[in-house]
């Protein structure tokens, strides 16, 4: 095994993995987020409702 | 008086030699910093103690096979169990939060990697042969068990030194990090206030070691061991069901294990592999490693600020380098330094939590191309 070889499958490891964990978590967060906006109750619309009506 | 004299030939006190009481100074000074000056007293009280014990002559603590610290290391380190456990303890005592919060950190991980890799192409050219060079080179990723792991895979005659120098050179990070982070950055960039970082929900930790495995041991088998563990720990933590486990990965189990860690590599630091030359080149060449990857480290942030609308603190690329959390403080102080209002230490987190990442996955590229 060369030296350089060492060396470039080392960063473009390095970089390759970080760079799609990088894009797998965000992805990930991404689909949480909006599935957890869309789960969120909306608050209650109109008038509110007086005592004795 | 043939019993007694038997008995005095046969006691260590006629086989001391000059390099036993080198290396029992050597263990003595390692105490003194262990205790007096605490650097990194957990790991180096029983590295230094090790130390001592397997240059006691005729003791034969180190004896292949036979030796009770031997046993240690061979079944513990040797076999891979203890630095993968080490591994767990770490995984159930992180919040990987300001990762998530902000993956974009996970590069600056990848930065601080660089400088190991410049350090591999020092060491070589000094003459360390490749798996010697990788070992020592990954003093820079400042992370201790991924040190002794590639040590113990690749180049078992300079575990002992780079499991030393990892550790005296993590206790020295607030003196070692600072003027590279200085010369490398302007004061308005050290100025640089980042916003705050956003909540993270229950589900993304839960999913955080799940991923994490996924694409890191399946684009580098070899960094499993380490990582497996690292996020399985994690993933106790983060399910909240499992308390007494976390509790022990974080406590008890880590506990054990550090004093048998500490203790059988300090038993490999005997006369004849510790007092070399090479030694001091290795310890020469761990501190290069760490200088130069803080520096590649900022130098990454501040190539990202070129492309970012919302410009991260190149400080924190400094924080790439592992040394949880010392080094996410270190950055916290100098960027607080330069603006009082700036609170740099959570977002620091995140590339120091990177860089624990950065480090094992260069570990296990390092021993799937060189065979461990």
């Amino acid at each position: 095994m060369d030296l350089w070889e060492l060396v470039i499958s080392g960063v473009v490891m390095v970089f390759l993995v970080m760079a799609v964990l990088q894009l797998a978590l965000g992805a990930v967060s991404l689909v949480i987020r909006s599935v957890e906006a869309r789960q969120k109750v909306p608050a209650p619309q109109g008038k509110p409702v007086e005592r004795g009506q | 008086m043939d019993a007694l004299r038997d008995v005095i030939y046969g006691s260590g006190l006629l086989h001391v030699t000059w390099g036993t009481v080198l290396m029992w100074s050597a263990a003595f000074l390692l105490m003194f910093l262990a205790i007096k000056k605490q650097y990194e007293p957990m790991l180096l009280l029983p590295i230094a103690f090790g130390m001592l014990a397997a240059n006691l002559p005729l003791a034969g603590l180190m004896e292949p096979g036979a030796g009770f610290l031997w046993r240690f290391f061979h079944y513990g380190v040797e076999w891979d169990i203890i630095p993968p456990l080490v591994f767990l303890g770490i995984g159930a005592m992180t919040d990987f939060g300001p990762v998530i919060a902000n993956p974009k950190t996970l590069l600056l991980g990848a930065g601080a990697q660089v400088g190991v890799v410049f350090t591999l192409v020092g060491a070589h050219m000094l003459g360390f042969d490749l798996r010697e060079a990788a070992a020592i080179s990954i003093i820079g990723g400042a992370d201790g068990p991924t040190t002794i792991y590639v040590g113990a895979k690749l180049a078992p005659s300079v575990l002992g030194a780079t499991a030393v120098a990892a550790y005296s050179y993590m206790a020295l990070v607030p003196l070692l990090q600072p003027p590279v982070m200085k010369l490398l950055t302007t004061k308005a960039e050290r100025q640089i206030v980042m916003r705050q970082l956003r909540p993270v929900s229950k589900v993304e930790r839960l999913l955080f070691p799940l991923v994490s495995t996924l694409v890191i041991c399946l684009l580098v088998p070899a960094s499993a061991p380490l990582m497996a563990m690292f996020m399985v720990g994690n993933l106790f933590r983060e399910s909240g069901v499992v308390d007494r486990l976390v509790k022990s990965s974080q406590n008890e189990l880590m506990n054990i294990i550090i004093m048998l860690l500490g203790l059988s590599v300090g038993a490999t630091l005997s006369a004849e592999t510790f007092l070399r030359p090479q030694v001091l080149m290795i310890f020469g060449l761990g501190m290069i490693a760490f200088i130069l990857c803080t520096a590649t480290g900022v130098l990454l942030a501040k190539f990202m600020n070129l492309f970012l609308k919302e410009k991260i603190n190149p400080l924190i690329g400094a924080a790439g380098v592992s040394a949880v959390p010392m080094s996410a403080r270190v950055v916290h102080a100098i960027g607080s330094e330069a603006n009082r209002k700036n609170y740099l230490l959570m977002h620091a987190m995140g590339p120091n939590l990177a860089g624990v990442i950065g480090t094992a996955v260069l570990a296990g590229v390092f021993i799937s191309v060189l065979g461990g």
